[in-house]
């Protein structure tokens, strides 16, 4: 089952589950012409809900931990700054719910919160962006943090799981990279 | 030494000048008439001849000469004349203002806020004109402080500089007068040559109505159609000229002298006499020192021996750019300088404004990103980052997803004396929809916020860095 949204401007993310709790998300550029998101090392970082959270996948020059909010984030960590554009990046993990649900919600506190992804804006030669692009703020230096609210899939919360999510992520690793399923991403 | 005499006595009656006017290289003013031309003046301009090379240019944005319009004795039936005549022209003008006549003459201190608020110029006439110097009369320190006092307390800006009552004649001083002013005008008629001003009683031909080209001319092109000006001793000088009542007559005469002014504004930089003055006692004491000359990077300094607190208009810095910058900026400090571009003989030049003593310029082609980090080397010597160092740069970091509700942490390195907003756009052309914060200023050596983010897709948030 796959699907995407495109209401972001530079960057969106990829939904594939095998409806068996596996879930990956490839963060991919949308075709902006001028602009790109990016960021050195602990700039960039994408958020993704993950409720009943049993493993996650490393993605190499990204770390992870979980979050409040039943969320899991991976944080961009290479020495070379990362640019969205050309071959995506994957991140995937496990659920013990099976069911799939579509996460759009603009606040973390939502019912069924969006992914978020996090960077700062390069042009497309990979310059950073040091200036508003309308030039009307020529005396000033700037970095150009970018949010992107991206709908993403995600396992269906069961009614009345709260007590099973706490017992779930206990047996989850927390702040370190994990190899659950090799390549299968 | 005798200058540090008198300011005792002024100190000892309370009419204290300002405490730094005898440091060394903080001089309130060139108080002495020149003996000798403190320059040579190149009758044209000049183009540095190797890249990277850099002058001072004689006059504001290179232009060949200046001129200063002036006002005497308070002329409250001409306010709206000369300012009707500002506006229509882009010319700015200098009133020296009898202080003890305003509301006594039909002029009014409301009025002179008013042409001041228009980007007019005000100094101090004295305050009686010398009307009676029998006792009571406080004497001349009085005349010059008090007045200078009064102007400041009304119009609320400085009043640098003075037009002596009744011309260089006594009781003026300008041994006091250069304990208050940075400069004072005269009423000698004669254009004030460009290496030979006197600022303590500059030149300045009597006008009615016509501002001829007779005079024009002579500071312009060193010619003139009155034989004692036709003479080249007055080229690239500075043109000052002082105006009493205009009658109705006469307007439209002096109205067209000033609209010839301003039609010749790339040739003539027609500013305050505050302005004047001060570029030219910055010029006469600089000194400007090539520190680095690389294909890189320019890097200069621009000091002079004026006081620092005044003397803060910049000069024209003239520097021959490298023919593979293709646009150039400059930071003095942490500021972006002001520049333009000239293009002569094949090569290129910049004209930069740059403030003596307010630090190190460094000049580069926009693009220019010597560690490689993506942070051009411009925007980090303004952010206060290492332009040299790959592993510095304006590094914004988010905790977005540590946070609860629709909000957003961010944080980032911030450096001394720099001051942060925060904006809002949907798109990188977008403009701005919200500001979240402004004038935030530098807690080094982190800066931190949490940002209410707005119901939308994409949100880019400017972080933007300036300098105080």
């Amino acid at each position: 089952m796959q699907m995407s949204v495109s209401a972001a401007v530079l960057a969106n993310i990829h939904t594939h589950t095998d409806s068996n709790g596996y879930f990956s998300f490839a963060l991919t550029h949308l075709d902006d012409e001028h602009y790109r998101l990016g960021g050195g090392s602990n700039e960039v970082s994408v958020w993704l809900p993950a409720p009943a959270l049993l493993s996650v996948e490393e993605t190499p020059g990204w770390t992870w931990t979980t979050t409040a909010y039943d969320g899991v984030v991976w944080r961009y960590e290479g020495e070379e700054p990362y640019i969205a554009e050309g071959m995506s990046v994957a991140f995937a993990y496990t659920s013990a719910w099976h069911g799939v649900a579509e996460y759009a919600g603009f606040s973390r506190t939502s019912a069924w919160p969006a992914a978020r992804v996090t960077g700062v804006l390069y042009d497309s030669n990979h310059v950073r962006v040091t200036q508003h692009p309308s030039g009307d703020d020529e005396a000033w230096a700037a970095a150009i943090p970018c949010i992107e609210h991206a709908t993403v899939l995600g396992p269906v919360v069961p009614e009345g799981a709260g007590g099973v999510l706490g017992v779930l992520l206990s047996c989850c690793q927390y702040t370190r990279r994990v190899r659950t399923r090799g390549s299968d991403v | 030494m005798k200058t540090m005499c008198m300011h005792a006595v002024l100190c000892a009656a309370g009419l204290a000048a300002y405490p730094v006017w005898a440091q060394p290289l903080q001089l309130l003013c060139l108080s002495n008439a020149p003996a000798a031309p403190r320059f040579t003046v190149p009758l044209d301009r000049t183009w540095p001849a190797t890249n990277g090379q850099i002058e001072i240019c004689l006059w504001d944005d290179d232009r060949m000469a200046a001129a200063s319009v002036t006002i005497d004795d308070n002329q409250a039936a001409d306010h709206a004349w000369w300012q009707a005549l500002g506006a229509t022209t882009g010319l700015r003008f200098t009133w020296f203002i009898i202080t003890g006549r305003v509301g006594q003459d039909g002029s009014t201190w409301p009025s002179f806020a008013a042409l001041a608020a228009a980007g007019h110029g005000m100094g101090s006439h004295s305050v009686t004109h010398f009307a009676n110097t029998n006792p009571p009369w406080l004497g001349i320190a009085w005349e010059y402080h008090a007045s200078r006092t009064n102007i400041e307390n009304m119009i609320q800006q400085p009043a640098l500089t003075m037009a002596y009552a009744n011309g260089y004649v006594a009781p003026n001083d300008r041994i006091v007068a250069a304990q208050y002013y940075a400069a004072v005008r005269g009423v000698i008629g004669t254009p004030n040559r460009a290496n030979l001003i006197d600022y303590m009683n500059a030149g300045s031909v009597s006008r009615t109505s016509v501002l001829g080209r007779e005079y024009i001319d002579a500071v312009q092109f060193g010619t003139s159609s009155v034989a004692w000006l036709n003479n080249v001793v007055y080229k690239r000088g500075w043109l000052c000229a002082h105006y009493h009542s205009v009658p109705e007559a006469s307007r439209p005469g002096a109205a067209e002298s000033m609209a010839y002014l301003a039609s010749q504004s790339n040739e003539i930089w027609t500013a305050l006499f505050q302005d004047v003055i001060r570029y030219g006692q910055e010029r006469d004491t600089a000194q400007l020192a090539l520190l680095t000359n690389t294909p890189a990077r320019v890097v200069f300094t621009l000091t002079d021996d004026m006081y620092d607190a005044w003397y803060d208009y910049p000069l024209t810095i003239k520097l021959r750019l490298y023919p593979h910058w293709s646009n150039a900026v400059a930071v003095q400090a942490a500021r972006r300088v002001p520049l333009r571009v000239a293009a002569t003989n094949g090569a290129q030049y910049a004209l930069l404004r740059v403030v003596p003593d307010h630090g190190t310029v460094q000049v580069m082609d926009r693009d220019t990103d010597t560690d490689g980090d993506g942070a051009p080397d411009w925007s980090e010597l303004v952010a206060g980052t290492n332009p040299d160092d790959g592993n510095d740069w304006l590094r914004v970091q988010s905790r977005a997803l540590d946070t609860p509700a629709n909000s957003l942490g961010l944080s980032w390195h911030s450096a001394p004396g720099r001051y942060y907003d925060v904006l809002c756009a949907p798109h990188p052309t977008g403009a701005y929809v919200a500001t979240l914060w402004t004038n935030m200023p530098a807690t080094p050596p982190l800066n931190s916020i949490t940002a209410a983010l707005p119901r939308a897709a994409t949100t880019l948030l400017h972080v933007r860095v300036r300098s105080d």
